[in-house]
């Protein structure tokens, strides 16, 4: 069995248990009731896409001090799990909204920023895909910085501009202990999914990698 | 490896997910029942009440809150659908994309 069949395997037993957490263990929130059980992995998506995007700003980092073409295939693996955790924040936020505050969506601060920190990461994935090789390596590197700079804007954007929608970032520390192990249970099986989904994307940069490789060997031949 | 594994994750989370949906939808309490239970409700606490606007405030509550639930859970099978569909995809997309580079490879491979 390869190290990444394992990951796989883990990733599957996490998800098991926080299911379980999730559905049979925590208690039952009194005011919004079955609805609060979004909240495990909206809330949960959002810490992962926050180490994605981490994950991106040191790859990147790296890859402009040493240039090591393995350094920019991590940060865009990861930038492009970011994206899909962010999408899950920002598509299940809405169902939470329309429950609780009876909208689908607000211009509040914590809604707002999440979506420019999705859009940041679109642009760089739309710069790579409009530069040339070489210069879209660099580019997309300070890009990747730069975008990060926006999530602890995102984090802190209730206390900042005082939304009063989103609760504070200390709320969470409230709340019942079955319903914060649950939490912290689904933090983790997703965490070990990005793990996963993370081996299985930088594979797919390295056999692209190979691919562009050998084709460029035929060109030159030929 | 990856289907198997992203099959088996699927099938998780319907039991689960089916489990809890199947342990919150109330028993459906049936007019009969409500009946016997506010007879047994007026008797025990000998109160002079008219029995039938009891049981019609009884009925009214009970679709009330079997409507609310109703809603809730929606919202919450919406919620996990979307979650779960978009891992889902995801991962087929990069299960799908891994094998065409490599038949593509080893096509390279082949020729050279």
């Amino acid at each position: 069995m390869t190290r990444v069949q394992l990951i796989g395997i883990l990733a599957t037993l996490c998800l098991f248990m926080a299911l379980y957490f999730v559905f049979s263990y925590a208690k039952v929130e009194a005011t919004m009731l079955e609805v609060q059980k979004i909240f495990y992995f909206h809330v949960s998506s959002a810490f992962t896409v926050f180490i994605a995007f981490g994950v991106t700003c040191l790859f990147s980092i790296l890859y402009l001090i040493k240039r090591k073409d393995r350094y920019d295939m991590i940060a865009v693996a990861s930038a492009e799990l970011g994206i899909v955790f962010c999408t899950i924040v920002l598509l299940t936020g809405p169902i939470w909204a329309r429950y609780a505050w009876n909208t689908w969506w607000n211009w509040e601060a914590r809604l707002t920023s999440t979506l420019i920190l999705w859009l940041m990461y679109i642009a760089y994935f739309i710069l790579r895909s409009a530069l040339a090789e070489e210069t879209k390596r660099v580019y997309s590197a300070v890009l990747g910085i730069i975008a990060y700079l926006n999530v602890p804007i995102v984090y802190f954007s209730v206390e900042i501009w005082q939304g009063n929608l989103h609760p504070s970032t200390d709320t969470k520390m409230n709340l019942h202990p079955t319903m914060v192990k649950a939490w912290m249970i689904s933090w983790l099986a997703l965490s070990v999914l990005y793990v996963f989904l993370l081996v299985l994307r930088y594979q797919t940069e390295r056999l692209k990698s190979q691919l562009e490789t050998i084709q460029y060997q035929q060109m030159e031949k030929t | 490896m990856h289907k198997s594994l992203w099959i088996t994750v699927l099938i998780i989370f319907v039991v689960f997910f089916g489990l809890f949906i199947r342990s919150q939808v109330p028993v459906i309490i049936t007019q009969d029942e409500v009946f016997a239970a506010i007879d047994d409700a007026i008797a025990e606490t000998k109160a002079q009440v008219d029995k039938t606007e009891v049981e019609q405030v009884v009925n009214k509550a009970l679709e009330k809150l079997e409507a609310r639930q109703k809603k809730r859970l929606k919202f919450l099978v919406s919620a996990y659908f979307i979650i779960w569909l978009i891992f889902i995809l995801y991962a087929l997309w990069l299960g799908q994309t891994q094998d065409q580079l490599r038949k593509r490879l080893d096509q390279l491979e082949a020729g050279r």
